[in-house]
């Protein structure tokens, strides 16, 4: 399985035809050299698409809301019942769950942008 | 009711779907094209709460027409209608930018108490001054398609389970019950991202109690919810066994034959070796017969049906690999673009058949085709305005192949 980070990873040469379909139709963006996801409305496209040219299952990491880390979902004791383990998002990290005052916190976060 | 009571009021109140909350916020901002948004996703996720807020936030005067509200092309039209082409008196009088449209649920619009809802709807979208918003739990249904064209789509997921359990951490806290992590977690699984459902099984257990323990999540009955399109597709092809891909057409809530239909279409991009694709198509053959048989009310072969499905797509679990779904199938898609060719079509031969006294389908197979190489061969024939068909009907009948 390949980890990627949702803010910039490389992809092997594509070639121009495979580049422009990327581009406009799974919601990938490219800028300084690295690709990242750009539309999350159908990031499970995205999936796919990465699925394609890198041949093998790809896994993004997860964003902590709260403390930034980017962190995987493989050891997360909620992975079989989570509908979007994987995908692009944002979560909570494991060091982060232990905290008190969580949802404070998240609010206080959000208030800050 | 705690849901109520804990209703956010602001937008970092909200959990979860963050992206969804920046795309929604730059597009109330102005920074993203179109005139309308529609916010979709599954059921208590805060497409409606985030609206709410950001009204307040960019001080919008909220015009609301919900599922509970007759929303037929005359009601939509008097209500909404004058909102989006005058200014509001409001935003002379108060400190507000004006007013924002939101209907809540549109795919509840349907039947014959809202007839020419989504019409109306889509006609008030494009001449709309004001922003114009939409919720929607299932965006790909028929009837929003010509909707979705105009709109800023922004989807929500379900909200991650460590979110939802903070938020029920700090309703606790508030409510002075002292609840074990665990038993939260339990609730938020219970609730599949689903915060609404999360804080009314919380209430329900907490009901007299100060304390919160995990053997008392026993009576909390699991939530059995449909799954979407995209959900069951993944489930029911990436199923190691049929078994596992019958629960998921069972868990799934669309009709059968849009079903048959879909399945039809991805199974060649399920499997590429062509053995296979011919076994799951002969498969899938025989469940189109038993949707036959079922048609006729012999609903006790609906699970040999299901059943069927379920087989054709698990031909060859190992070969399994993630693929691009295609829905809404090409059927019923064809059958939306040709619409109005179609609709055209039924008028003409309406006239054929008043003058010939025959009926609509005499007219089409038995008398179109003359009449077709009789306009196409002479140009100014009279016998369109016999019919009296006008300019575009002509035209139509001599552009046909």
């Amino acid at each position: 399985m390949k980890v990627l980070s949702k803010r910039g990873f490389k992809l092997p040469r594509l070639g121009k035809d495979k580049f422009v379909e990327l581009m406009r139709k799974s919601g990938i963006g490219y800028e300084d050299g690295c690709f990242f996801v750009k539309d999350y409305n159908n990031v499970e496209r995205t999936m796919n698409a990465l699925f394609q040219i890198l041949s093998e299952e790809v896994a993004f990491n997860q964003t902590c809301v709260l403390c930034g880390e980017e962190f995987q979902c493989l050891n997360c004791k909620h992975y079989d019942v989570c509908a979007t383990h994987d995908l692009p998002l944002n979560c909570i990290c494991y060091g982060c769950r232990l905290k008190p005052n969580l949802y404070d916190m998240y609010v206080s976060r959000f208030k800050e942008e | 009711m705690w849901t109520e009571k804990y209703r956010p009021e602001d937008v970092a109140q909200i959990v979860g779907n963050e992206e969804a909350k920046v795309s929604f916020t730059r597009w109330l901002e102005r920074k993203q094209g179109r005139k309308a948004a529609l916010l979709y996703g599954p059921a208590g996720v805060g497409k409606t709460a985030l609206v709410h807020a950001m009204s307040k936030k960019f001080q919008y005067e909220v015009i609301e027409m919900n599922a509970s509200d007759t929303r037929t092309e005359k009601t939509i039209l008097k209500i909404a209608g004058p909102s989006t082409t005058l200014a509001s008196l409001e935003k002379f009088s108060r400190n507000t930018k004006g007013s924002l449209l939101l209907f809540d649920e549109v795919d509840g619009i349907f039947g014959k108490e809202d007839r020419g809802g989504v019409a109306a709807i889509t006609k008030l979208v494009e001449q709309s001054q004001v922003p114009v918003v939409l919720t929607a739990n299932d965006p790909d249904l028929q009837k929003l398609r010509p909707l979705k064209k105009v709109v800023h789509l922004i989807r929500f997921r379900r909200v991650r389970i460590p979110l939802v359990v903070a938020l029920l951490q700090k309703i606790c806290k508030n409510e002075g019950i002292v609840a074990e992590h665990e038993a939260l977690e339990i609730i938020a699984q219970n609730s599949q991202g689903d915060v609404r459902s999360a804080i009314n099984d919380l209430q329900s257990l907490c009901k007299g109690k100060q304390v919160l323990k995990t053997e008392d999540i026993v009576q909390l009955p699991m939530r059995n919810r449909a799954l979407d399109i995209h959900d069951t597709l993944t489930q029911i092809f990436s199923a190691r066994t049929t078994t596992e891909a019958l629960a998921a057409i069972k868990r799934s809530s669309f009709d059968y034959d849009t079903f048959l239909l879909t399945i039809h279409d991805n199974l060649p991009l399920r499997y590429s070796n062509p053995d296979e694709l011919s076994v799951a198509y002969d498969i899938l053959s025989k469940a189109d017969v038993f949707r036959g048989r079922i048609r006729q009310e012999n609903w006790g072969l609906l699970s040999y049906f299901f059943g069927l499905l379920a087989w054709s797509s698990t031909v060859a679990p190992e070969t399994y690999q993630p693929f691009d779904f295609m829905y809404p199938p090409k059927r019923i898609l064809a059958m939306f673009w040709t619409k109005n060719k179609r609709i055209l079509m039924q008028t003409i031969c309406a006239k054929i058949g008043k003058k010939c006294h025959v009926s609509k389908k005499s007219a089409y197979f038995e008398f179109m085709p003359f009449i077709k190489a009789i306009v196409k061969k002479e140009g100014k024939s009279r016998l369109p305005l016999w019919f009296g068909l006008d300019k575009k009907e002509t035209d139509y009948i001599k552009a046909l192949d």
